[in-house]
This record gives C-alpha cells, sequence and structure tokens, in this order.
C-alpha cells in the first residue's frame, strides 16, 4: 500500500481529476472521502516529505465535542463517527473510548457547561453536568477541592493521528487513488479563472481541481498561482509534553484515566500507551517561525527548540491539577506548529480568486477532532460545489486582503491559539490588530465613549460609554505632563452569561432610538455598484435575486439571493439609482463572498460593470422619531412621506455639500435615512447633524443597540438568523419572491416546490416569561426551544427588548416527533407551549409569527407599519 | 598540558573590568536619541576596535562608527579619528562648505572642527596628522567643485571612498618622497578596518556598512515581544552576494584560491575593508614601496573595495534602540537575544539563556522547581546601569541557569597568548531612542 521512506515514486499521472497538496492527516482524510464517492482513481495526493511525518504521532489526539462552535461541534461528531466505524471494521487508528471530562472553576464556567449540556438532544450527544465529587470519582488522580464542578462526555473519544493518516492512505490508495511522496509543488497553473494543472519539480499534472491542505504552508502554497490565492493562516508553537512510561503502582488507574481538560489552569492531560501527555494554550502563545520570510516548506521537529519558561505556568497548572503526574520522568517536551486563522475560526470552501481552488487550513491543535468531518464536507463540497452543512463562518471567502498581511497575522496570530480556552461569552474581541479599517468618524466617536467591536476588521462602536470620556487618559510612554486629554481606544467587553455589562447604556441609546433621534455608523456595510450600458444589469440581477428587482428608478427593494436549493447565500437591499444602475448594500460579512459570488455570475462578455464602493462611502443611519425633523434642517431635500416615502431613495444636498445618497430605511424598523455620504464629507455632515441635532435631543447608538431593536421588531439578519440553508418561505419572506412572475431565477425551482409541499420549520419570535434580566442566565444564541416539553429547535438570535420589557429570542420551530422533521402549520406553531433551555433551566416562552406592536409616543399615521417578518399563513395541505 | 593555577576574580573585580571602558552619552530628553551606551573589551593588546561618537555642528546629527581593525590597529585609528569629519564634510551645504573651506585655509578651522565629539581618538603623531590635515582640505577643496551629495547614502559613500583613497595615496606618497611618516602611514595603509557608520536625522537613520560589523534594530513589537531587526549585512563569505560579486570581478582560474577557507585570498575573513593596500594595490606599486613585495596569491589585485553599502530606515515609535557592535560580540550572541537582553535592560529585569536540559532523567516535579528558581532569577535587577556592559557581561557569563561567575572569570583571566581564540575584541553601542520623539504630532 502506502509508500514508505526511500521507496520508489510512481511516475506522476499526465492528468487528474483532483489534485491535492498536503499529506497530513486532513489532505488523507479529504482523499478517503474522495474515495469514498468512487473518486479515488481520478484524484492524486502530493506531499514534500512523507504523509502523516514529524510531531503529529505524538499529539494528545483528543477528539471532544467540547467545542467554541456549534458548527465545528458537528464536525467532530462526525470524525467520532467515521474513527468509530474504521475501529469496528477493523482498522487500527489508536483509537480510545475512556470520554472526557472538563473541568470548572468558577461559576461561568460551570454555567458554559450547563449550556451545553442543554443542546445534548442536538447534538446528539450526552453531555453530564458533574460536581466536585463526581469528578473524582471519574478520575480520582484529580485535585479537587478548588474545583465548582465539571461537564462529562462519556462519548468522546482520543485517537492516533498518525495511525489515522496511514489507515485513510492505504485505503484510498487500495480504492485507486495516488499517493506522491516527495514531490514539491512549484507553481499551481489557471487560466486565470480556473485551475487547469499543477507543476512540480518532478513534472506537471493537468487537473480540474485543486485541494491546497498544506498546514503552515498553504499560506505561501496560495501565493504560487496567478491570481494569488490568500489561505490568511500562521503558526503557533504549541507546547505539549511526554513522560517516559508511569509505574502503575505509583499511579493507580490512569491507564483507564480519562482526556482531562481544565480551561481555567488553560491546561489538558491524558495518557497515552502507559505514558503521560499533557500541555496546553497560553494566552499569549509564541507565533511559530516568526523571522523567517518564508515558512519552511517541511518541519524538522528538532527545528522549534521549546522555551521552558514559556511553558513555566501551564507545567505548573498541569501539576497542580495531577499532582501524581510530578513524579513521573520527562521524556520530551515538544513545540509543535499548529496553524491558526486570524479570527480563530477553521478555513474552508472554495477561495474567490480561482475556481475549483480549495482549502482546508487553520484547524489549529483540533486537527485529529476536526479531520474527519472537515475532511467530509470538503469532498462533498469539492464535488457538489457547495457544502451540505450551513458554515458560513469557517467559508475562506470571509476574508479580506488585510487578512493576509503577514504582519497582520504575526500580530494577531499569538491571541488565538489560547481561544479555546476561554468562556464562549457572546461578541469575543481580540486586542491586537485593531484599528486598520476606520470610518472618517472614527475619532469623533472614540472622543464620545465608544467601545468598539471589529467585524471583518472594521471598527463599530458597539455601545457608547459617557463615563470613560471623563476618566483621564494617561499614555504611559508620555514622560511630559501634557495636560491635553488623548482618548483612548476601548474595546467592548461583554464577559457574562447573564445581564450584560453594558445593559444601561444600551438602554439610553435605544430610547434615543425610539423617542428621540440617534445616529449610528453603518459604515461597515458592504456596498457595491452594479452598472450596465442597457438593461444587462437587470437581466443579472433577476437571475440573482429572489425578489423583482425591476422597480422604479428612486426605491428601495430588499430581496435574498438564494442557492439553487432556495437558501440565503446573501440577503441585501438594492436601490435603483438609474434604470441600468443598482446600488446594493449587505451584510459587512458578506463583504468577500458577496462579491465572488456576483463576479461568478456576472456576464462573461464584462457587459455588467461590479465595483466595490464599500470604502468609498460612510453610512450614517439617522433614526428615531424626530429623524424627519432633525433631517429636514439639513436639507432642503421635502421628506415628507409623500415626497420621499419609505424605501425609496435620492441623491440630494445636505448643508453645502452634494451627492449624498440618502435611503429611506434603517434596517432595524425604525423611522430614518441612512445617508451615504462621500468619505470626504463625512466629518462635515456628522458634525452638522450632531450640531443641529442638540435641540432634539440627539444620541450616538452603537451596533448593540440597533441589535436590541431589529430583534425585538422580528428582523432577521444574515449569518445570525438566515443562512444557506434557510428559505424567504420558513423565515417569513414569502412575500418578497417573485412567484408570479413569470421569471426564472437561482433556486426558484425549489422554492416552487416547498411552496406546494409546506414548510418544515418556521422562524418564530418568542418573548421569554418569568424571567428576572438581573438574576437569571440570558438567552444569547442557540439555546433550545421546546413545544410540549419536546426539542423543536434552537434559537438563533436573542436580545433585550427594552420596549417590551422582557428577553427577545428569535429561532426556528419544527416538528421532530416523527423523528425528522414534518411540514407544519402556522396554527401548530401558535398552539404550542414553549418553553425555552437557558442553562438547564426552563423559560416558558409566548410565541409569535408577526412583529410586535410596540408602544410609541410617536406615531407614523401616514404610513403603513411595515413588517420585516410577515408569515404567509401556512395551514394543512394535500 | 599546560595547567595553569588561576587566581579566581571576586565579583567585584570582575564588574570593575567589565565597567572599564563604558561611557554613557546623556543626550537629550526631547530629541530623537535619548542617550548612548557604549563599552568595549579588548583581547588584542591594545585593542583593534574603536569607536566614534559625534554630533554635526551644523545640522544636529548624529555620527557613530564602530571600526574592527585588522593586521594591526593603525588602520582602524586612522579610520575613526578621520571618517566622521569626511562624512560631515560631504553632507554639508555649499554655503557652509565654502566658508569651512576658505577657515580651513587661513587655519582658523581643523579637520575636526565640523564635529563636536563625545570621544576623541588621536593617532598621536603630529606629522601624520598635518598630512591628514592636507588631504582633508583638498577633499573639502574638491567638494566645492563637485556637485552635492545626492542624498546622504550618497553622501556617506563619498566618505568612506575618499579616505580610503586617501589612506593609500598618503602611504605611496610618504614612502616614495621618503617622508619621516612614511612607516606611520604605510602602516595604516596596509594594515585594515571594517567600518559601519549611523547617521541618524531625526528619525531618517542612515547606515553605511563595509565589511563584517553589525548594526540591529530592536523594536517592540504590538505584541510585547523583542524583535531584532538587522540593518546591515555582513561582506563576509557567508553573504552569497560578495561571493558573487568578487567571483566575477576575477578570472575564473582564480576561483579556487579566491575565497579559501572562507578568507579572501585565504588570509582576510571580511571582503571589504578600508585600507589593505595590499589586497588593491597593482603588483608592480607594490614591488616598490611593500617591503617583502606583493602576495603570491596576488594576480588581478583590486580584490578589495572600501565601498560601504548603504542602508536607509525611517525610525518609528517601535523601535526602540540600535545596537552596533563588532563581530566579537555577535560570535558570542545571536541578535536576537542581543536585542532581547538590551530590550529587557531598558524595562529593568535580565533574563537568562534558554534552558536546555542536561541529558539525564528528570521528572517533572525537578523541572518545576528548577524553572522557579529561573524565574527568580528573572526577577532580579541588572548589576549594570549600562545596557553595553549589561549584554558585555551576559555575553561572557550566561549560561542556561543565570550568570555564572566562574565563566566570567575564567574568560577574563585567560593568559594574553591565548585569550584571542576564545574571544575577539567586543565593542558595542547602544542608542536609546525616544518613543515620544518618533511619534507622529
Amino acid at each position: 500500500g502506502y509508500q514508505q521512506g526511500g521507496a520508489p515514486r510512481p511516475p506522476l499521472p499526465e492528468e487528474a481529476d483532483t489534485v491535492i497538496c498536503g499529506g497530513g492527516l486532513l489532505g488523507t482524510s479529504i482523499l478517503y472521502h474522495l474515495a469514498e464517492r468512487g473518486l479515488a482513481p481520478h484524484t492524486v495526493l502530493m506531499d514534500l516529505g512523507q504523509l502523516g511525518s514529524g510531531v503529529t504521532s505524538l499529539a494528545a489526539g483528543i477528539v471532544s465535542m467540547n467545542q467554541l462552535t456549534r458548527a465545528q461541534s458537528k464536525l467532530v461528531r462526525k470524525s467520532q463517527v467515521l474513527f468509530r466505524r474504521l475501529t469496528e471494521a477493523g482498522y487500527d487508528v489508536g483509537m480510545e473510548e475512556y470520554g472526557s471530562l472538563h473541568l470548572a472553576r468558577n461559576d461561568e464556567r460551570m454555567q458554559q457547561y450547563r449550556r451545553l449540556t442543554a443542546l445534548s438532544e442536538s447534538l446528539d450527544t450526552d453531555f453530564q453536568m458533574l460536581t466536585p465529587d463526581q469528578v473524582r470519582l471519574h478520575c480520582p488522580l484529580l485535585r479537587t477541592e478548588d474545583l465548582k464542578g465539571g461537564l462529562w462526555i462519556p462519548s468522546d473519544i482520543t485517537a492516533s493521528p498518525l495511525k489515522l493518516t496511514r489507515t485513510l492512505a492505504d485505503i484510498a490508495q487500495q480504492r485507486g487513488a495516488t499517493i506522491m511522496e516527495r514531490v514539491r509543488v512549484l507553481r499551481v497553473l489557471s487560466d486565470g479563472r480556473r485551475v487547469t494543472g499543477v507543476e512540480t519539480d518532478v513534472g506537471t499534472i493537468r487537473c480540474k481541481r485543486f485541494v491546497n491542505v498544506a498546514g503552515y504552508w498553504s499560506h505561501d502554497l496560495g501565493k504560487l498561482s496567478e491570481p494569488n490565492v490568500k489561505v490568511p493562516v500562521h503558526p503557533c508553537e504549541h507546547y505539549f509534553l511526554a513522560t517516559k512510561p508511569v509505574d502503575s503502582m505509583e499511579l493507580p488507574d490512569f491507564s483507564e484515566m480519562p482526556s482531562v481538560v481544565d480551561p481555567d489552569g488553560r491546561i489538558y492531560v491524558r495518557a497515552k500507551d502507559g505514558c503521560i501527555v499533557a500541555g496546553g494554550f497560553e494566552e499569549n502563545a509564541q507565533p511559530a517561525f516568526e523571522e523567517m520570510e518564508f515558512m519552511p516548506a517541511r518541519f524538522d521537529s528538532e527545528s522549534l527548540q521549546p522555551d521552558w519558561d514559556h511553558f513555566y505556568g501551564l507545567l505548573h497548572e498541569i501539576v497542580h491539577r495531577v499532582p501524581g503526574v510530578g513524579d513521573a520522568t520527562l521524556d520530551r517536551l515538544i513545540s509543535s506548529p499548529e496553524t491558526y486563522s486570524p479570527d480563530g475560526q477553521w478555513i474552508m470552501g472554495e477561495v474567490p480568486e480561482l475556481e475549483n481552488y480549495f482549502v482546508a487550513a487553520g484547524l489549529g491543535a483540533s486537527g485529529t477532532a476536526a479531520a474527519g468531518g472537515v475532511g467530509r464536507i470538503m469532498a462533498y463540497w469539492i464535488v457538489e460545489g457547495e457544502p451540505h452543512l450551513d458554515v458560513y463562518e469557517m467559508d475562506v471567502r470571509r476574508f479580506l486582503a488585510l487578512h493576509n498581511n503577514r504582519t497582520f497575522l504575526r500580530t494577531r496570530i499569538h491571541e488565538v491559539p489560547g481561544q479555546c480556552m476561554r468562556i464562549p461569552w457572546m461578541f469575543p474581541e481580540y486586542r491586537s490588530g485593531r484599528r486598520l479599517r476606520t470610518s472618517p468618524i472614527f475619532p469623533r466617536m472614540k472622543e464620545c465613549g465608544a467601545q468598539f467591536g471589529a467585524v471583518m476588521g472594521y471598527e463599530r462602536p458597539s455601545y457608547f460609554d459617557p463615563a470613560a470620556v471623563t476618566v483621564s487618559s494617561t499614555d504611559r510612554q508620555t514622560t511630559s505632563g501634557n495636560p491635553q486629554r488623548r482618548p483612548e481606544f476601548s474595546i467592548a467587553v461583554t464577559d457574562s452569561f447573564g445581564k450584560p455589562r453594558w445593559f444601561d447604556r444600551v438602554e439610553e441609546e435605544y430610547n434615543a432610538c425610539r423617542e428621540r433621534v440617534a445616529i449610528s455608523d453603518y459604515s461597515s456595510f458592504t456596498k457595491i455598484d452594479l452598472m450596465s450600458k442597457g438593461d444587462e444589469v437587470v437581466h443579472m440581477l433577476q437571475y440573482l435575486c429572489s425578489n423583482d428587482v425591476n422597480v422604479p428608478v428612486g426605491n428601495i427593494l430588499h430581496t435574498g439571493m438564494q442557492n439553487r436549493h432556495g437558501g440565503y447565500e446573501n440577503d441585501c437591499s438594492l436601490a435603483r439609482i438609474a434604470h441600468n444602475h443598482y446600488m446594493l448594500i449587505c451584510p459587512t460579512i458578506q463583504h468577500g463572498r458577496c462579491r465572488s459570488w456576483l463576479q461568478r455570475h456576472a456576464p462573461t462578455d464584462g457587459s455588467v460593470v461590479v465595483s466595490d464602493i464599500t470604502s468609498l462611502y460612510t453610512a450614517l443611519c439617522v433614526m428615531g422619531p424626530l429623524a424627519r425633523e432633525l433631517m429636514s434642517e439639513l436639507t432642503d431635500q421635502d421628506l415628507s412621506p409623500k415626497s420621499f416615502p419609505f424605501f425609496t431613495f435620492k441623491e440630494m444636498d445636505v448643508g453645502m455639500i452634494a451627492g449624498v445618497r440618502a435611503m429611506n430605511m434603517t434596517h432595524t424598523g425604525e423611522l430614518g435615512w441612512v445617508l451615504y455620504v462621500p468619505n470626504e464629507y463625512a466629518l462635515y455632515v456628522y458634525d452638522l447633524l450632531m450640531e443641529r441635532g442638540q435641540d432634539y435631543g440627539v444620541a450616538l447608538a452603537g451596533y448593540f443597540a440597533m441589535r436590541s431593536l431589529r430583534v425585538e421588531k422580528f428582523y432577521a439578519f444574515w449569518g445570525q438568523d438566515l443562512g444557506t440553508t434557510t428559505t424567504p418561505l420558513e423565515c417569513g419572506r414569502g412575500f418578497r419572491v417573485k412567484f408570479n412572475r413569470d421569471m426564472d431565477f437561482i433556486g426558484r425551482e425549489a422554492l416552487l416546490r416547498q411552496k406546494a409541499e409546506g414548510v418544515k420549520r418556521l422562524y418564530v419570535h418568542f418573548t421569554v416569561q418569568e424571567h428576572d434580566p438581573s438574576d437569571d442566565p440570558w438567552a444569547w444564541g442557540h439555546e433550545p426551544i421546546l413545544r410540549d416539553g419536546a426539542y423543536c429547535g434552537l434559537v438563533t438570535t436573542s436580545a433585550f427588548g427594552y420596549s417590551l420589557g422582557k428577553l427577545v429570542c428569535l429561532g426556528f420551530v419544527q416538528d421532530l416527533s416523527a423523528g425528522s422533521p414534518s411540514v407544519i402549520t402556522s396554527d401548530y406553531v401558535l398552539r404550542g407551549n414553549y418553553q425555552i433551555n437557558i442553562g438547564g433551566r426552563l423559560f416558558p416562552a409566548k410565541p409569535s409569527l408577526v412583529s410586535p406592536s410596540l408602544p410609541t409616543k410617536y406615531q407614523e399615521p401616514t404610513q403603513k407599519r411595515y413588517q420585516a417578518t410577515q408569515h404567509t399563513s401556512w395551514s394543512q395541505r394535500g | 598540558s599546560t595547567a595553569r593555577h588561576v587566581v579566581k576574580l571576586t565579583p567585584q573585580q570582575v564588574t570593575n573590568i567589565l565597567q572599564t571602558n563604558e561611557h554613557t552619552h546623556g543626550v537629550s530628553q526631547s530629541g530623537v536619541v535619548g542617550h548612548y551606551d557604549t563599552n568595549q573589551l579588548p583581547s588584542n593588546s591594545p585593542c583593534e576596535d574603536q569607536r566614534s561618537e559625534a554630533v554635526c555642528r551644523y545640522t544636529g546629527d548624529h555620527l557613530l562608527g564602530v571600526y574592527d581593525g585588522h593586521g594591526g590597529g593603525a588602520c582602524a585609528v586612522v579610520t575613526a579619528s578621520r571618517l566622521p569629519s569626511y562624512i560631515a564634510a560631504s553632507l554639508l551645504g555649499q554655503d557652509q562648505l565654502m566658508e569651512h573651506l576658505e577657515r580651513l585655509e587661513v587655519g582658523s578651522d581643523t579637520q575636526h572642527s565640523l564635529l563636536e565629539r563625545c570621544n576623541a581618538i588621536s593617532v598621536n603623531n603630529a606629522q601624520l596628522e598635518e598630512v591628514h590635515e592636507k588631504s582633508y582640505a583638498s577633499f573639502v577643496r574638491d567638494l566645492v567643485e563637485s556637485e552635492p551629495a545626492q542624498d546622504i547614502g550618497h553622501g556617506l559613500q563619498r566618505a568612506f571612498l575618499r579616505l580610503d583613497e586617501d589612506i593609500g595615496r598618503e602611504a605611496v606618497d610618504a614612502v616614495e618622497s621618503s617622508s619621516p611618516v612614511a612607516v606611520a602611514a604605510l602602516r595604516a595603509a596596509s594594515s585594515g578596518c571594517v567600518a559601519c557608520v549611523a547617521h541618524l536625522a531625526q528619525s531618517r537613520l542612515y547606515l553605511a556598512n563595509t565589511g563584517d560589523c553589525r548594526a540591529v534594530l530592536g523594536v517592540l513589537n504590538e505584541n510585547g515581544h523583542w524583535v531584532a531587526r538587522p540593518l546591515t549585512k555582513e561582506h563576509d563569505c557567508d553573504n552569497p552576494d560578495e561571493v558573487q560579486r568578487i567571483t566575477e570581478r576575477h578570472p575564473s582560474s582564480e576561483h579556487h584560491h579566491l575565497l579559501k577557507d572562507s578568507r579572501l585570498l585565504g588570509m582576510l575573513a571580511p571582503l571589504r575593508a578600508i585600507g589593505d593596500y595590499r589586497f588593491k594595490w597593482p603588483i608592480d606599486l607594490q614591488e616598490r614601496i611593500v617591503p617583502g613585495g606583493p602576495f603570491p596569491e596576488l594576480k588581478t589585485p583590486p580584490y578589495l573595495t572600501a565601498a560601504p553599502e548603504i542602508t536607509y530606515h525611517k525610525l518609528t515609535p517601535r523601535d526602540r534602540f540600535l545596537i552596533m557592535a563588532s563581530d566579537g560580540l555577535w560570535e558570542q550572541l545571536p541578535a536576537s537575544e542581543v536585542v532581547r537582553l538590551v530590550g529587557e535592560h531598558a524595562h529593568g529585569k535580565t533574563t537568562l539563556t534558554p534552558l536546555r536540559l542536561p541529558r539525564r532523567d528528570h521528572t517533572l516535579n525537578q523541572l518545576l522547581e528548577m524553572l522557579e528558581a529561573r524565574r527568580k532569577g528573572i526577577g532580579t535587577k541588572p548589576q549594570d546601569a549600562n545596557a553595553a556592559t549589561h549584554v558585555l557581561r551576559h555575553a561572557l557569563s550566561g549560561t542556561e541557569y543565570g550568570l555564572n561567575h566562574g565563566r566570567i572569570s575564567q574568560l577574563l583571566t585567560l593568559p594574553e597568548e591565548v585569550v584571542r581564540l576564545f574571544r575577539d575584541d567586543i565593542t558595542i553601542t547602544v542608542v536609546m531612542f525616544n518613543p515620544d520623539a518618533l511619534r507622529p504630532n
């Protein structure tokens, strides 16, 4: 089967369907899954060295369901299934089934485990909460007196990455796959649009698809094609030690000990082949190969000298937690270069730069746990052109060019490995590599005490803290007593599963939006202009959008861009600037993805010009009942609903400048306008708004207030509520689908079918009852929803509705009584008694399929209230 | 074997030796340069390294140099004493240059007038100095008549090349006219030196480097880690560009001995140098004036150039200090280590060299104890206020368990005849910057 050391190498085939570059566990897993789909004879895997060489053979290989995100847990589940199946079929993949034990030193950590335990059903995994005494029963070797408790996952396993690599490679080779070792890729060839072949040091091979799974070398490999491909990853040194075989007399019970993870001490410990393997993830990891211009294409395990002083803190925690390990003899301390992405999420998918160029990278130290699931989803993606799960947060298209900047990566990456040990509170923020993308009014926001959150590198105020303004800042570097206060850049902090520290601040901003007028910076939104000479742009958009884009000039429409299954590839607003010119606005996180979707579907003759204008305009949202009064002081434009109705657009003068694209809509359901101001006018317009706004009590509102507004009013957001598997019919947006026009568009067939057959889930607005926001745990997303006591779906997003005075959860309801989802009706949804499981406690919840009526001091008498979510009444069919 | 009785130095004696040559020049609180720390530890007697620190009178620019002589110290002394003036002159504006020339001609200026020097280097030979004055005046005259330097890099280059040319010419003239300075001038021209000079005007940093001294910038990156950024390249056989430059210049029949044993013609380690005229002068000239005649390996001179490689770097607030040192230091410690030592010295703590475990079994508890002891060591205050001395101490006595007195004592008491085998002359200059002065307003 598989090639040993110096064995002769088979000749390079002239042609293949798919070439995989990288013979680690992930590469061989993709190869194996392609073989499962019958594609082995057409697939070639190449590696610069030997398969599975290097220090991976020593890694702990813990395959645990306790992951930072739900999507990761789901992929790990697939890995567990695969490793079990291989073991049952008689392969030795070094699998051990002793479960995993996760420890908690504080209450917030316990809360994290309770929330995970609540998900047992939806993740098809048994999670059990333990008291400190129960922890000791599961592993008597542990020190437990400083623990609050723990989480026990009996079905978690460990496996040997090296044995897995060899097994998967063997199976694929038996089915006809070609594995080439000691081959160096020199160039990935393309015709500028798609991959055509691979040039190596042993010849050139033509191929239809290329898969870059070269680990930490994948970043450099990305540069070996024209155009270059962004693979934003950087290796960090991961430290772990292995002891010599432990005397079982001195350490009884240890050979069957479960994998132990103590995230508050940042460490893990497990028994492996009679030895102890223990390591950890420090808060400030050391980037590997930091001073090298290029990554070494091949890793020599001796080349990273471990820094013992750096490991001191982790060693201390290891011996503290498992005191008996202190007497074990060290075999070696290993510093292994693990590859991370700058946001800590795994990377997978087809790159935007080249068609049929796939990448999977940045799995960090979770390589073994991820490999099975990621290999499976990648093989599906490679063959079908799309993934079978919604993994948008891992999609390689999420990155911008800046993310691939080596200096940025080096700076950011030291923070990333430690993330796996953090308590997964909502809205996590990195501290390094910040202030890279800022809007022109960023300094003004900073002066007003903005607490920033970064999205796609863009600094967006999450909320404003007036107290932060009065605190005098002392620059550490300034020696002279400079009396002038420099407002400091401050990052928003959310550090609780309960009522967040910013609750009162956001309430004030919320009230300004609802009762007076507020300004919010929307500049990070993706903005794209689409133009053509004739009506080519209309044809293109008609095919891409599920709503009818042929609206009168000056109108705005909301539309989804569906995939062929009817799911949301994107959700956007389109303003028709001229008969042959549209401006598209979509979520910030869609920046790369949306451009790539448009470019791939643009006419090949270049007749439609797609230009990214995100960086040209500053977007200021002026919202609230007094927005019209304030705006009318700035412009001569008639702003009455009659001449400037809702969902229309005008290019207008503001103050003494011109060319502001004003859109009458706010994305949150408030009365107001989003002003797209050319950047050079942004400060002027902002200052004018704030100055004139004094009389109206104008306030600044951040992202958290906006989120509260939109969740309370039942507005779904792409990436948070909607994704590639959600259809408009399921989320109350059927009214925006052009069913009755005889017009083809992507996803039409699937949507028509669903319309006829009925939907199997519905998007529902819940108000949580009997919940004390001060004392009770909050819903933050991914909480199980129970209908008549039975699990029926998950919360997608949640926020405190300040008008309703209650926690609001949005989520999908299904009927799972038959084992798999059945068709449901509106009536079915409304008839149920609902509870939401927040951290193990059940809170009653009131369902609604329409936006709530919120009390307001100012009514808009002439205008019918717009509802983003309007469920057609689904009734029983057939 | 030569067992010998050595008196172990006391820690205070070690400190006294290390601090003998240390200097600190406080410069300013507001300018880019905060202060200089320098130190030198000789191994040769007399020391073949030189250093120079000076401020240009007209521009306020800083000029810092490190010079490493070989084949005797004569060339290094002459270069360290003259090169800064040549540079200052070659960067002066035409009007000021003309005034300077007028004053030179009436004797109210000397070759040192353009500089305010922190350390004076004298050739200790009045007649030779007179020759130098003449050469300098003639250089200034040529400067007045030629185009001004295109930029600072060009000015540096012109000064290096002209000084080297003058050193050679002075020797030839003196020998041929049987002048009383003939021996001294010939000694300066036939010994050699490598030179690394930094020119700092506000945040604009130029480096001119000839040979194998090194300048390294200490950068505090966004992660709070110290990163060494090399600003010069050594001109030696490990530098493929230099090897290519030299092999291209000489016929292939010479290639087999051109860089024998990683040395030029099997003799000289640096591949660029000032002086060393026995590698530069034509064969017939050498037969006339060099006692003993030319080296037999000499076929197609010149083999050597004094042309410096110029590097420009715009300082940022993250650039905290510049270290310039002769190869004696870099042989002992890698640049990353030196930068870490200086950086952490500036932060008031020292670190030890990385722990390398001896090849025997340790339990995890033993390791923990060892690491705890090291952490206590990390907390101790540095013994030396001078950053250059601090680096020197670590270069000589750093071990994985902390500073080892035995090792440094031994290195400092080696007999003269063997000391050169264990360490070269070491010269270290550390320029600390004021980060505030580098911040944009």
